[in-house]
């Protein structure tokens, strides 16, 4: 604790507390100002086929039947294909549940207010905390030292380097994480709070899930705890391999812009959507939302996302290690 | 006691160290002296694992690289020392100096009661080498290394450093000090080793200018031809009556007092190379002295 123990004075606080106030005002923001959201149910929108409006179970099981017919006239290799099949289980499912319509939060027929979507579209601020944080913690921990020319008096301590390199990691890496299970808890209660729908249904493959709100809320931290460790780990190893803030600082910052506007440059239904998804979704919710690709393809994705950050982490341990303190 | 056996240390094609050997025992202050870019705060890194070299380096017979953890004892300031400045300097030596009981006595000696307690961000350069002294004196039990401690300090603060390091001594720390300062600091050290072109000056070559040298000023010409004829072979002639005269014993010395003594003389001055005119011939030539 002794070797972040000066980073956390308040004047590098006071660099973190516009990133925590602008996640605060932009959530704050979406729950007043974006009505519209919570209607459409946008973020869960692709992951539940849509609804059409039934009165009994009689109306339902027309609806199941017609569903049944559209499949049998389409061709396994037909683009439609996957969304009837999974019309047909999403009618199965309502109907041998006897479920109304009025429970439903779904696609377009979700009119209720959800907690879900509100949960949702935080996400994107909390993705940008991430960032953010991530940068100017990773990029200052190891740099700031040779910045401040304070590396000579600390590298001679007789604590090992690495020690040193390691536990900054580990207790910022925690601090963060930490930070960030908080500050989604807090959210997902407020959201919570607001009442509405208390499940949604979720398709993959032949097999209805039933979320419920906790769970979701559950996977969401923890699929962006992971992205963290995972975007954390890179930052901070990388910048590690430099002995000036500037390099680094400006690298992240510029890594970051690229990948918001590639990820924003490719199509929605492209495959390389994915490699920029785990950051947002996560491997444990894209395995379950997505009927697109199977969860193999996500775990595919996070292990050559893992392999990549382990190669920086390596690189940069090593560059660290091997470099003269001058 | 601290050893270091052919140390090398190069920048690419440059050499900096070229098998510098160097031993300092517990209780003495070695200087190490040279020109800019001689290696002196290359050489202090590499004692204090901050860079790669090869070469052997013992503490207490224990291989420094071997056992970094040997740094805990090895006080450290080299170059401008640089502090948390959101600290105290207390609270900075609270951070770098793993025992903290004797640190009261350091910053009475060096009168730092006045501006300890201050956050770093608000000293003055002499403020830091002051604290930067306390660190590396404080936490250095077995080894102070030690690159331009003296730098931005007033007469009284050197005074007061003097003392300090007195104090390590005699706590008996062995203490590698560099300096430009080297009137001040040869009176401080035990010993010392010049550095030239990344090596030691060996000890024949300093050796050479530790014989009494004077310069003398006879009352006549004549008396300067008389003693000049007699000790040709130890005396360089000057303009006028004066000339210098280098004794190789203490039995020249008594001769050739008495022989000046029956001429005549004017004046005689002790003008036997000091550090800084030893310094400066190594670096320039006689010509320079």
């Amino acid at each position: 604790m002794k070797h972040v123990r000066y980073f956390f004075t308040r004047k590098y606080l006071l660099l973190l507390l516009p990133v925590i106030l602008g996640i605060i005002v932009s959530g704050y923001m979406m729950a007043t100002d974006g009505k519209g959201y919570f209607d459409g149910g946008q973020a869960i929108s692709n992951f539940v086929p849509e609804t059409q409006e039934y009165s009994d179970m009689s109306e339902l099981k027309t609806l199941l039947e017609k569903a049944r017919d559209k499949l049998k006239d389409l061709d396994e290799d037909d683009k439609s294909f996957e969304t009837a099949k999974s019309g047909v289980i999403w009618y199965e499912y309502l109907y041998e549940n006897e479920i109304g319509y009025d429970e439903i939060a779904s696609y377009k027929g979700a009119k209720k207010f959800s907690k879900f979507s509100l949960f949702d579209n935080f996400s994107e601020p909390v993705f940008i905390f991430v960032y953010l944080a991530s940068i100017i913690l990773g990029t200052l921990l190891i740099t700031w030292d040779f910045q401040a020319d304070t590396a000579k008096l600390l590298y001679s301590s007789g604590e090992s380097k690495l020690k040193i390199l390691y536990i900054r990691y580990g207790i910022s890496l925690a601090t963060l994480a930490i930070a960030t299970i908080v500050i989604m808890t807090v959210y997902a209660l407020v959201a919570n709070g607001l009442g509405g729908v208390s499940e949604i249904g979720l398709i993959y493959g032949d097999r209805i899930y039933r979320l419920s709100f906790a769970g979701y809320a559950a996977l969401s931290i923890l699929s962006t705890v992971v992205n963290l460790c995972l975007v954390y780990t890179a930052i901070y190893f990388a910048s590690a391999s430099f002995h000036n803030v500037v390099i680094p600082l400006c690298g992240a910052f510029l890594g970051f812009i690229l990948l918001v506007s590639v990820r924003d440059a490719v199509p929605s239904e492209s495959a390389i959507q994915a490699f920029f998804e785990p950051t947002i979704f996560g491997i444990f919710k894209g395995a379950y939302m997505n009927g697109d690709n199977p969860p193999s393809f996500y775990f595919l994705i996070y292990l050559i996302n893992v392999i990549v950050t382990a190669a920086i982490a390596a690189i940069g341990t090593t560059l660290f290690y091997k470099r003269d303190i001058k | 006691m601290i050893k270091v056996k052919g140390l090398n240390k190069s920048y690419g094609k440059n050499k900096v160290l070229c098998g510098i050997d160097l031993n300092a025992a517990n209780g003495e202050i070695v200087g190490i002296f040279g020109a800019n870019g001689s290696g002196k705060s290359t050489f202090l890194k590499c004692v204090a694992g901050l860079t790669s070299c090869s070469g052997e380096i013992s503490l207490d017979g224990r291989s420094l690289s071997e056992n970094h953890s040997l740094m805990k004892d090895v006080g450290v300031m080299i170059e401008t020392p640089a502090f948390y400045k959101d600290m105290t300097g207390r609270e900075n030596i609270k951070f770098f100096c793993p025992d903290y009981s004797s640190a009261q006595q350091y910053i009475d000696v060096l009168a730092a009661n006045d501006f300890i307690d201050r956050k770093v961000r608000t000293y003055s350069v002499g403020m830091k080498q002051k604290l930067g002294l306390l660190i590396a004196c404080i936490k250095g039990k077995e080894l102070v290394l030690l690159d331009e401690p003296f730098n931005g300090l007033d007469v009284i603060s050197l005074d007061q450093a003097d003392k300090l390091l007195d104090i390590c001594k005699k706590k008996g720390a062995c203490i590698l000090l560099t300096s430009h300062m080297l009137e001040h600091s040869s009176g401080l050290c035990d010993r010392y080793y010049l550095l030239k072109d990344g090596k030691v000056v060996p000890n024949e070559e300093l050796l050479k200018f530790e014989k009494p040298r004077y310069s003398v000023e006879m009352r006549s010409l004549q008396a300067k031809e008389k003693i000049s004829a007699l000790y040709a072979d130890i005396i360089t002639d000057k303009p006028g009556k004066t000339f210098e005269v280098v004794l190789e014993d203490a039995d020249i010395e008594k001769r050739f007092f008495f022989a000046l003594s029956e001429y005549g003389f004017s004046s005689v001055k002790d003008i036997t190379d000091t550090l800084e005119s030893k310094y400066r011939i190594m670096e320039q030539g006689y010509e320079a002295r």
